[in-house]
């Protein structure tokens, strides 16, 4: 899934916004960005099971690193 | 999703106090001050930003006027008002010898009404801007039947 910003802005001027896409923790590093973008500041936040799921991109490369590396170390 | 926010506009406050409905909140929150025959009762709004409001007090067909102190005049319904604010404190309102009460906070509730639909458009406005700047690609962008804007921006990098 790509990464997404969704933003919902109220009639009433409050907003809702969600960041979609972005496992563990770097979901955070947009929480800045948002209320820069919006000129807000955040009164809530709650973390979505996709928060607790693993980087699954980050391990891929480890585990093809880590396949080179034991290619090299048969050779 | 991986986290979920709940934000609000710096132009407004989190308090709501001026809705159609909190009259009796609001009356009961006054602080009358002698001030030799006349009496003025002041109130607190949910409106931070100065210029919001003279906009949206222009879209009411009132003349305000904007004093050196950053205190913006008017006259509504043969009442002078007067909105005060200290440092980034929301704006209070002062009333001189409203002839209604209820009046005048029905009034002040549409001019409520009327500024938050102008945040919505400002801050709609702005996160257009922004988001064009800092790269981010408008996805989609929907009206939804409760006058809610909603965009998604995909993050490019």
């Amino acid at each position: 899934m790509s990464k997404k910003l969704r933003i919902q802005i109220f009639q009433d001027g409050q907003i809702q916004a969600e960041v979609l896409g972005v496992k563990g923790k770097k979901c955070t590093d947009y929480i800045s960005l948002l209320e820069e973008l919006l000129d807000a500041e955040t009164i809530d936040s709650e973390y979505t099971s996709e928060f607790y799921e693993p980087e699954v991109v980050e391990l891929e490369e480890r585990s093809a690193n880590s396949i080179q590396i034991n290619g090299k170390e048969d050779f | 999703m991986s986290v979920s926010l709940a934000l609000i506009p710096l132009a407004l406050t989190l308090r709501a106090v001026m809705g159609k409905d909190k009259f009796q909140n609001w009356a009961e929150s006054v602080q009358v001050t002698g001030l030799e025959t006349d009496s003025i009762q002041s109130f607190p709004t949910n409106f931070r930003d100065g210029a919001i409001l003279t906009r949206t007090l222009k879209e009411f067909g009132v003349n305000p006027i904007q004093g050196v102190n950053g205190t913006i005049t008017c006259t509504v319904q043969g009442t002078h008002l007067t909105f005060r604010q200290h440092g980034d404190a929301p704006f209070s309102v002062e009333m001189e010898n409203p002839p209604s009460l209820q009046e005048i906070f029905m009034y002040l509730s549409d001019v409520d009404d009327e500024y938050k639909r102008c945040v919505q458009a400002l801050v709609y406005e702005k996160l257009k801007q922004r988001a064009a700047e800092q790269n981010l690609a408008i996805e989609t962008e929907e009206v939804l039947d409760d006058n809610s804007i909603v965009i998604t921006l995909t993050i490019q990098k």
